[in-house]
Parts: C-alpha cells; sequence; structure tokens
C-alpha cells in the first residue's frame, strides 16, 4: 500500500530528534508569544502590526521594484536579474572567477539554498564557508537546512562536537559554549582568507537603495569587513517601500523568530565603500526563479512571507518530523505552499506537501505578516487536483459526494451503519480503514436515531 | 475562520445535525435540540440535509465540495432563517471554507453562497451571540477539560462556550494547555495515520493530565477522535458534546 513519504519519515524518525524537534519548536512559539505580549500589552496592538505588515507588502511590487534599481544604482551597486536558478548561479560564478577569487564566506541566505548554490562553486573549485552557527554546522556533514532560521535544529551537541572532531574543526568538546568558540576561531581565519562575501537580503529598501541584513552572530559584519565584493542575491519580493516601513518587519522578525525583541545585529548596507574596510564593489541579484507566477496567481500571498519560521515553530506536523521530511529547501506551513510553486513544471512532485497538515490553523495565528496559510494550503490540495498529480494514499470523494447530494440515498444508508455494531470490524487492521483503527477506537454507530427521536420530540 | 458580518438571526431557525451525529452521534445532536427549545426556538429541520462538504473540501476535492456545498444550500433553502450547526467545524465550512471553494464562481453563485454564510451560526455563538442568552444554569459537580477545536478559531465560539459552562453551578473548568490540535484534520488522520496518531496522543495525554470528569467541545469530530486514540491505548475518557453537559446541569437544576 502506497505511504504518504511524510508519515512514513515520522515513523522512521528517532523519538529523541523528535523530542528535540518539538521542544524546540514549541520553546520559541512560547517566546514568541511572551516577547509580543511584553512589548504590546494593549490587546490587538501586535494583531494591528501584523496587519500593517501585510498591508505594507500589498503595495504595488512592479513599482517598488523599479524605484530600488534606481535608488541601488545611484548608490553604486550593480543591480542584476535572474529569472531562474540556473542563471543565479552563473551570475554569480562569472563574478567570482571575474576576481580570480577562490575563497568565499556566506552570511546564511535560504535563497543561496533555493538555488543549491554551495554545491554548484564547489564543483567550479570554489570554497564557499557558511558562517553562521548552525548552517556551518550542516554544511560540514553535507546536509541540508531542518529549519529555515533554525538549520541545524535536529542536531544534538555531543554529535555537533563529534562532527567538529571529525572535520579536524576542534578536538571533541560537547559545551554549547565550546562549541560556539571552536567555531568562532574556525571562521576567523576563513573571514581572512576571503576574496567574496555571498549574502542573501532580508529587506531591499526602495527609498534609500539599502539592503538590510538581520543576524544574530554578527557574522555578516565580519564577512563584509575581509572580502572586496559582496553577492547579494534576494528574491524581487523582499523589496519594501522604504526604512519607514521597516519598523514594522524588525519589530516583527525577531520576536516571531525567537522572541527576541530584535536580531543581536541589523546591518544596513547601502552600497560600497561607504565604511572602512567594507567591499569595494557590490551586486545585488534580484531572481524570480518562479515569484513572478506565484505573483500571478491565487498563491499570491504566500510571497509577503518574512521567513521567521514562526509557522513551522507552530506546526503539530513540523513538531514532529521536522523539515528534513519535506524533501524542500522550505519546509512547514510556508514550504507547504512555497516548495511545490517554486517547482514549477515539476509542481507534482512535491504535490504531496501541502497534505501533510491537519488546517489547525495554528501557522496563521503566529504569522508576523498576516499570510492566510490555511486557506492557501488547502487551495494547494486543489491545485494539485487540477494540475491532475498522483498523491500517495489520497481519499477520492466521487462516490461520496453522489450520496452526499442524493437524500433519498443518505437517509435509506445511514442507518444500515447500525449492522457495523455487530461486526468485528474494530479487528480490521488491513486497508484504510484497518490502519486507522489500529490506532483508535470507533464508538457506537447510532445512524438515523435522530432523525426518528425528531419526529416524535422535535 | 472568520464569521460574516451582518450575520441573521432569531428565534426561528433551522437545525442542521451533521453527518456525525447523524450517524453516531444521536444523542448530541437531541441534548443540541432540546437546549435551543428550552431557549425558545422554534426548530424545523429539513431533511434533505446530508453533509457540509468538508471532507471533500479539505482533501482539495473543490468539485465534489461544491456540489455538496450547493446541495445543503438548496436542502435549507425553504426559507431564510439561521441554520444552527452543534459542530464548530462544519459551521465553519459553510460560513468561511464555502466562499473560498465558489471563489472562483459566477457572481449570483457567489453571491447565493455569500447569503447562506450569513445564516450559519456554531451552537454556542448562536445561543450567546445571537439570542443573547447569559447563562445555562442548573447543576453539575464536575471539572471540565474544554477542547477548543481549531476551526472555532476566531470565532466568537470558545468565550461563548466558557461563558455558558461557568453559569452552571459546580462547574469548575480544568486550566490546562489547549494550545493545539489533537491531530484529527478529518481525512489527514486517514491519509497520515502516523502523524495524527503522535499528534492525538500528546493531546489526550495533555487533557488527562488534569484530571477531568468530563472533556468538552463544541464538535464531536475532535472528540471522536480523542475517545478514539485514548480508548484504544485502555484509557477512560470521558467525552461528552458540550450540549450533553448543559441538558445534564439543567436536568440536575429542575430546569428541564
Amino acid at each position: 500500500m502506497s505511504v504518504q513519504p511524510i508519515d512514513q519519515f515520522c515513523k522512521e524518525l528517532k523519538p529523541e530528534i523528535k523530542e528535540a524537534l518539538t521542544k524546540a519548536s514549541i520553546g520559541s512559539t512560547v517566546a514568541r508569544q511572551q516577547s509580543l505580549d511584553q512589548a504590546y500589552p494593549e490587546p490587538g496592538k501586535a494583531l494591528h502590526l501584523r496587519e500593517l505588515a501585510n498591508a505594507i507588502k500589498s503595495v504595488n511590487l512592479a513599482d517598488n521594484l523599479e524605484k530600488a534599481v534606481s535608488s541601488l544604482e545611484r548608490n553604486n551597486v550593480k543591480v542584476l536579474f535572474a529569472k531562474d536558478a540556473d542563471e543565479a548561479r552563473k551570475i554569480i560564478l562569472d563574478i567570482i572567477k571575474k576576481k580570480n577569487a577562490k575563497n568565499v564566506v556566506k552570511v546564511k541566505s535560504m535563497t543561496t539554498e533555493e538555488i543549491e548554490l554551495n554545491a554548484f562553486l564547489g564543483k567550479h573549485g570554489i570554497n564557499a564557508v557558511e558562517t553562521d552557527l548552525g548552517e556551518l554546522i550542516i554544511q560540514i556533514d553535507h546536509e541540508r537546512p531542518s529549519h529555515i532560521v533554525k538549520p541545524a535544529i535536529h542536531r544534538k551537541r555531543d554529535d555537533i562536537a563529534a562532527s567538529f572532531q571529525k572535520h579536524g574543526i576542534a578536538d571533541y568538546d560537547e559545551e554549547p559554549t565550546h562549541i560556539t568558540l571552536n567555531a568562532r576561531k574556525y571562521l576567523r581565519k576563513k573571514y581572512f582568507e576571503a576574496e567574496v562575501v555571498i549574502s542573501g537580503a532580508n529587506y531591499v529598501l526602495a527609498k534609500e537603495g539599502a539592503i538590510v541584513l538581520a543576524t544574530n552572530e554578527g557574522n555578516a559584519r565580519f564577512s563584509m569587513a575581509g572580502a572586496k565584493t559582496h553577492i547579494a542575491i534576494a528574491g524581487f519580493e523582499k523589496v519594501i517601500p522604504s526604512a519607514r516601513e521597516l519598523s514594522v518587519f524588525l519589530n516583527l522578525l525577531g520576536r516571531s523568530a525567537t522572541g527576541q525583541h530584535t536580531t543581536v545585529y541589523t546591518d544596513f548596507v547601502a552600497g560600497p565603500g561607504k565604511a572602512k574596510n567594507s567591499p569595494e564593489e557590490m551586486y545585488l541579484i534580484f531572481m524570480d526563479n518562479g515569484r513572478s507566477d506565484i505573483l500571478a496567481s491565487r498563491f499570491a500571498e504566500i510571497l509577503k512571507c518574512l521567513r521567521c519560521g514562526a509557522c513551522m515553530n507552530r506546526c503539530p506536523v513540523f513538531r514532529l518530523v521536522g523539515g528534513h521530511a519535506y524533501r524542500a529547501v522550505y519546509p512547514g506551513p510556508l514550504g507547504i505552499v512555497l516548495s511545490p510553486l517554486l517547482a514549477g513544471e515539476e509542481f507534482c512532485k512535491y504535490a504531496d506537501l501541502p497534505k501533510a497538515c491537519s488546517l489547525c490553523g495554528g501557522c496563521a495565528e503566529v504569522c508576523p505578516a498576516k499570510i492566510p496559510l490555511p486557506s492557501l494550503i488547502v487551495q494547494m490540495r486543489d491545485e494539485a487536483k487540477r494540475r491532475h498529480c498522483k498523491i500517495p494514499n489520497d481519499v477520492g470523494f466521487k462516490a461520496w459526494s453522489f450520496i452526499a447530494t442524493t437524500p433519498r440515498l443518505w437517509k435509506f444508508g445511514i442507518p444500515f451503519n447500525r449492522l457495523a455494531n455487530y461486526l468485528p470490524i474494530d479487528k480490521l487492521r488491513f486497508g484504510t480503514l484497518g490502519r486507522w483503527l489500529k490506532a483508535r477506537k470507533l464508538p457506537k454507530f447510532k445512524g438515523g436515531e435522530f432523525r426518528k427521536w425528531f419526529k416524535k420530540n422535535g | 475562520m472568520t464569521p460574516p458580518d451582518n450575520r441573521i438571526t432569531g428565534k426561528k431557525i433551522n437545525f442542521m445535525a451533521t453527518c456525525l451525529c447523524d450517524a453516531i452521534f444521536a444523542d448530541a445532536a437531541e441534548c443540541s435540540v432540546q437546549i435551543l427549545k428550552k431557549f425558545g426556538c422554534d426548530i424545523i429541520f429539513p431533511e434533505g440535509q446530508t453533509c457540509c462538504g468538508q471532507p471533500a473540501f479539505n482533501s482539495g476535492d473543490f468539485e465534489s465540495a461544491r456540489k455538496v456545498i450547493m446541495h445543503t444550500i438548496d436542502a435549507f433553502g425553504g426559507n431564510d432563517y439561521p441554520v444552527v450547526v452543534p459542530s464548530g467545524s462544519c459551521a465553519a465550512m459553510l460560513f468561511d471554507s464555502a466562499l473560498i471553494a465558489f471563489k472562483d464562481a459566477d457572481k449570483p453563485v457567489f453571491e447565493k453562497v455569500a447569503h447562506f454564510a450569513r445564516r450559519v451560526w456554531e451552537l454556542n455563538d448562536f445561543l450567546v451571540n445571537a439570542l443573547g442568552v447569559e447563562k445555562i444554569g442548573g447543576k453539575l459537580k464536575a471539572r471540565i477539560a474544554v477542547h477548543n477545536s481549531c476551526h472555532t478559531k476566531n470565532t466568537g465560539t470558545p468565550e461563548a462556550m466558557k461563558k455558558l459552562l461557568e453559569s452552571i453551578d459546580g462547574v469548575e473548568l480544568a486550566q490546562y494547555n489547549a494550545d493545539g490540535c489533537c491531530g484529527f484534520g478529518g481525512t489527514f488522520s486517514v491519509v497520515f495515520p502516523q502523524l495524527s496518531e503522535e499528534v492525538g496522543i500528546k493531546k489526550v495525554d495533555n487533557i488527562l493530565a488534569c484530571k477531568p470528569d468530563i472533556i468538552t467541545a463544541a464538535d464531536t469530530s475532535c472528540l471522536l477522535h480523542q475517545y478514539g486514540i485514548a480508548k484504544r491505548r485502555g484509557l477512560e475518557y470521558p467525552a461528552k458534546h458540550v450540549c450533553q453537559v448543559y441538558v445534564e446541569a439543567m436536568k440536575n437544576g429542575g430546569l428541564l
């Protein structure tokens, strides 16, 4: 029998990893709530801020993008456009080659994960080192991030220490502060060696022509201090009108992600040469990679995402399986909408993802941009039907809808379910119902009893 | 799930039993009718009613869902009175999700669905926010754990239910971390049996840890799942639809 891949993943995942995932996710959800309550004790204030974030992200993107390009160019930033992942990778490689560079430091960026940049650069003999601790941990073991904000959320400190030893970064030491110190020592050398820094952009300010980078480790600043060339890459939806609107997002991002009032470092990069020891040249690549199609579809709201991870922290499914279960770069409620759409022609390959949701609505409650995730998720299921995707273990509703629109059949049929009370169905262990009953008991069937009662007593 | 504005009210109402009450939870539907009558409602039960269409909608089979929703609208088309439902999720299906299913429909069709949405109420929300009921009264000495079903988020139901339960003499509402789904999600539990079971076990353990005499909700579907999970693991799970609790309290107090 066909099984849903995510359900199978859940079955096979080690209990201790599940526990770590659940604990970390719930911790972030609780911290988020506390930090918002503390900052905005007035009822409705936090909600208002989230509505504002949504409204700002609704402002005409094309206009803002145009403004952004001219402001960025005014600030001597070279602006380039990439229509897909292929083109983005090529542009980046060309710049690096032109500089005769071999060593790159990277500031955590989901966009570069999306285009699988590290593997590509590696193939071309370029050594790109992740400078965010979580990203570094997964990079050395050739893993994918299991969370968009906390990429190593699935890892435990003892196996991180073992991995550092294995890769010659440091001797085995599982004390968390020592792990951090060891990574820091290792990375210092890399900052000095790097000729190029590659970053994403949390926001692009259209009016000021600047990008904004939010980090907790200061690694963006360190990366900028050594390298002579800065390449930033961002989906074009990262453009917001100006620094004035930015305050709304900065007030929401840290709180939503980890319960911090703000990230430890917020860097504004408004072109090259503005600060001492900063890159002499700066590029910004605006990437489409399917975003234009999304913008024109009924799923446009997903492009308002701030990449805070609050939705996955809150998701009962993500809490049990983590990001790797989703087989795609973006996991959780955000990912089950975005990943199949970004896959373009390969939509159906990921069409099972939107099914991995009980529609509990928790994600919509915490989303800082107030994206109506459950509504998008259920429409993604409809989209999969429209595209005739085959989904394992799916349930059909044709027969059911026929019965449910034929009241005579319905009324006639329902009382017969009482017969099931005399059959040993509770012992059934095969087929869809059998699998369901393995973990659940059914109450007694009372088909038609209410209708009879109502006739007498209604 | 957000209920529409300008909702239709009145004491002459239609009762929608839901497919689960039709098939399994006859007692919950009977108690719901008793409560509505007690508060002065004149109840019509259109015999043509079947299901709200939620199973197909949640599975993304919008075509089948639209057929069933339209059937439901027509089944209740004999009058323009409110449609009261003893289930938060079926009500939300008809006042919120139906609009998504018919998003691309022709204007008159969409408007028909949108008008029907204004008639649909979850029972507790209806009692408190349409009829202005302040209390159930009666007495029931019980520690009660309330499960607020996911589909009642952002609706009047959780507050209304809390108010009505607290109005019963002797009721103590158990405080627990009510944050969380029970893992049912309709077909989700069928398509993802493992995930659903693990989410369900967490929920059930969480509720049982506060040692309630009764576990109640405005949805029989969530209770069905929680009961099923607990029972299979050999645990007692005294689950009752909230209207069964109301009827018991009113009977104890000689009000019914």
